[in-house]
């Protein structure tokens, strides 16, 4: 994956960092201590503010307040200290290790699963972090893309999982499950091919107009497999919040199916039958129907390492 | 993988740990529908890092409004403040001045809404947290221009009044030079005309047994010639009797008077032309009482009446001019043996609705959904004694359903017999 990886950053930008503002965020953060400039930390400021348009929706021009705003929800300090270990600080490359050498480790044995390769993960990580890699004479760190947006912790956990997940990818070839003989031929009729076709059109239509958060659940739940539990913990509510909202999402899908059918000329009474259709009778690929490529994402992030 | 676009760790730690805001989260969602290796990323993300021993990071607080600063501990002044409050409502409630006992007592208190004072306390107190808004022991509500001298509004009295002390009346206080008769002087009969009447003079004339006692008001009748009857029914618990019925018989003549209590246990009978009476009070589950009062012209009969606990399988006299003693119109007969029938037979104890039978055993309620094989007790979401169960019929807006009146006057109703909801009462 190409890595874009600006060490020093344009110091120009709509909104001027100097003055109080710097000032007090320049102390919130205590980025003297760990070597920074202040100059310097302006520009890390200042990249934070640019990539994510200070939390503005895209194409809106932030005010110096909601600037300010946005800059002070930041964690100051661990976005120091990340910025001056990808500018190779010793003293904050110290105090980095001190505090996230063993959590990090521990972090990458729990995702690898094992210690070893746990172990490897974290030292890979760690000297990609330091910035020993060099692309055109420049020093190449992933800190340098912590936003402090999140917690440092959880950039580096997300990190490691992004690695892991890369290689296990690489090294293991996703192979289609083996289609299962049916031991048994339905009993009930297989559905002509007009019906079958109208269905996979409804179905499109309707997975197409499901939000963002339902295709989420559906695809982590049923491609996935993953359980309630976990999806609650990505989304940060409660179990049976989930369980609502799948039941709320399967409930809509099945009136929308309906509804697209007999839009699409068919009874009520004969729309309700194909919905009874065997799934393995459809001709269609759920899971590329879900996942179905959307071309406005709001943005479009290189992975900041090379995963050759 | 190369050339595709994905969410960098930082967006996403950002994205698992809930700090994006509502356009970038959307986004952050809609690309994790689509991108199985971000999912898996983002779901191997989870497992949380260990803080890491030191100085935690300063972290510059995001403002937080003035209003929010102040929202939490208002939100929890404001309860523990309602808590108390309500605490030490209850607690005044409960320990609220006791019920007067005697009738004079309310005579002199003048409000014609005024519940007797033989009520017990328990049963009242029950029947009042039951339904606050409703009257425990519901007095006979004045009619369209009552005016007592010291009447209330037309609003049923307040809980609180039922207990026996009387609500201070909106209206003003009465004059000094009029009495409560004058005042009620032009009321329509109503038990409590009578109950608010001043007495002049008392003369026990004959207090017959235990279970009935007379008093007899001189000249303190309604009107010229004729006497009235009045007095409240109750059990030997004190608690009133709704639904008893009195005959008052004149011994020497044809005169025949029958009457039933009101929800309160009141009863009263106007304009009996004078001679010896017979006066005999039945309730279904209650022993028959009777006694002989002699009421000469412009008498008040004042009678107070305990009725003793009988049996279901005593009968129940009941006169002509009251109603006919109603069976059920389908008995579960099949299969069933005789005591079943009796007690199906038996009105105010027992009501059939096809298959559904309720009943009232001692007080408490069960229900058979079988036609009386089978029988549940019901979950009483009341306090007090069930003395009457009936069934409402049936119209074309509403199905029949059950109704229980309680020892307090209070109605029940349910269509299953199993779930009871409050009756509100007549205005």
């Amino acid at each position: 994956m190409p890595s874009v990886l600006p060490s020093v950053l344009p110091a120009t930008s709509s909104l001027d960092l100097s003055g109080p503002l710097l000032d007090g965020l320049w102390q919130a953060a205590e980025a003297g201590s760990v070597g920074l400039s202040k100059p310097e930390w302006a520009q890390a400021l200042q990249a934070v503010g640019t990539k994510y348009n200070y939390g503005l929706p895209p194409g809106a021009r932030a005010t110096p307040a909601q600037a300010g705003d946005f800059l002070h929800s930041l964690r100051l300090a661990e976005l120091a200290l990340a910025h001056a270990c990808a500018l190779g600080r010793d003293v904050a490359w110290q105090l980095f290790l001190a505090r996230y050498r063993d959590p990090l480790t521990k972090a990458a044995i729990a995702i690898t699963g094992s210690a070893s390769m746990g172990e490897e993960l974290a030292d890979s990580l760690y000297s990609e972090m330091f910035g020993l890699k060099e692309r055109d004479g420049e020093r190449l760190s992933p800190l340098a893309y912590y936003s402090g947006r999140g917690s440092l912790a959880g950039f580096l956990r997300a990190t490691l999982a992004q690695r892991n997940v890369d290689r296990h990818r690489r090294t293991h070839r996703e192979t289609p499950l083996p289609l299962e003989e049916s031991a048994a031929a339905t009993t009930a009729p297989v559905p002509s091919s007009d019906v079958l076709s109208r269905l996979g059109k409804a179905l499109a239509v309707t997975l197409g107009s499901l939000t963002a958060e339902e295709r989420f659940l559906l695809a982590a739940l049923f491609l996935d497999q993953r359980t309630m539990l976990q999806i609650a913990q990505v989304l940060r509510v409660h179990e049976a919040t989930v369980s609502r909202r799948v039941s709320r999402a399967t409930l809509r899908i099945r009136k929308e199916l309906l509804k697209n059918l007999q839009a699409d000329g068919m009874s009520k009474a004969a729309a309700e039958e194909a919905l009874d259709t065997d799934p393995r009778d459809l001709d269609i690929n759920l899971r590329s129907l879900l996942q179905a490529s959307r071309s406005s994402a709001f943005l479009e992030q290189e992975s900041p390492t090379d995963q050759t | 993988m190369r050339g595709e676009t994905h969410l960098d760790p930082d967006l996403l730690s950002a994205f698992l740990e809930g700090v994006l805001t509502e356009h970038e989260r959307e986004a952050c969602l809609a690309h994790l529908a689509d991108c199985p290796r971000c999912r898996e990323i983002a779901f191997a993300a989870q497992e949380p890092l260990a803080v890491p021993v030191g100085p935690a990071p300063t972290v510059a607080p995001s403002p937080v409004p003035w209003w929010r600063r102040w929202l939490a501990p208002a939100m929890v002044a404001t309860g523990a403040a309602a808590a108390c409050a309500i605490a030490v409502a209850g607690w005044m409630y409960l320990h609220r001045a006791p019920a007067s006992p005697a009738v004079d007592e309310m005579v002199a208190k003048a409000t014609p809404p005024t519940p007797p004072s033989r009520q017990t306390s328990a049963p009242r107190r029950a029947a009042e947290e039951l339904a606050p808004p409703y009257q425990a022991v519901t007095p006979v509500k004045p009619r369209p221009g009552a005016v007592a001298a010291a009447a209330t509004s037309p609003a049923p009295t307040p809980p609180v009044a039922a207990a026996g002390v009387a609500p201070p009346p909106p209206a003003a206080p009465p004059a000094p030079a009029r009495t409560e008769l004058d005042a009620v002087g032009a009321l329509p009969d109503s038990p409590g005309r009578f109950l608010a009447k001043q007495r002049s003079a008392e003369t026990p004339v004959r207090s017959g047994q235990d279970s009935l006692r007379f008093r007899v008001d001189r000249n303190g009748g309604s009107g010229a010639g004729v006497s009235d009857v009045a007095g409240s029914v109750t059990d030997p618990s004190g608690a009133v009797i709704p639904n008893a019925n009195v005959s008052m018989r004149q011994l020497a003549g044809t005169f025949v008077r029958n009457v039933q209590t009101d929800v309160a246990g009141n009863f009263q009978a106007a304009g009996l032309p004078p001679g010896r009476y017979e006066i005999q009070i039945a309730a279904p589950g209650f022993q028959k009482t009777s006694g002989e009062v002699d009421l000469q012209a412009q008498d008040l009969a004042m009678i107070t009446s305990k009725l003793s606990i009988g049996s279901t399988a005593e009968s129940v006299e009941v006169s002509a001019a009251n109603s006919a003693l109603t069976l059920p119109t389908e008995l579960p007969l099949n299969g069933r043996n005789l005591a079943m029938v009796a007690i199906a037979a038996s009105p105010g104890t027992t009501a059939v609705r096809g298959k559904l039978i309720v009943k009232i055993d001692s007080g408490a309620l069960s229900f058979s959904k079988d036609a009386g094989k089978h029988w549940k007790r019901v979950k009483q979401p009341w306090q007090g004694k069930a003395v009457q169960i009936t069934t409402r019929g049936a119209s074309a807006s509403a199905p029949e359903v059950f109704q229980v009146t309680l020892d307090s006057g209070v109605v029940w109703s349910s269509r299953d017999g199993e779930h009871w909801y409050l009756d509100p009462p007549s205005r």
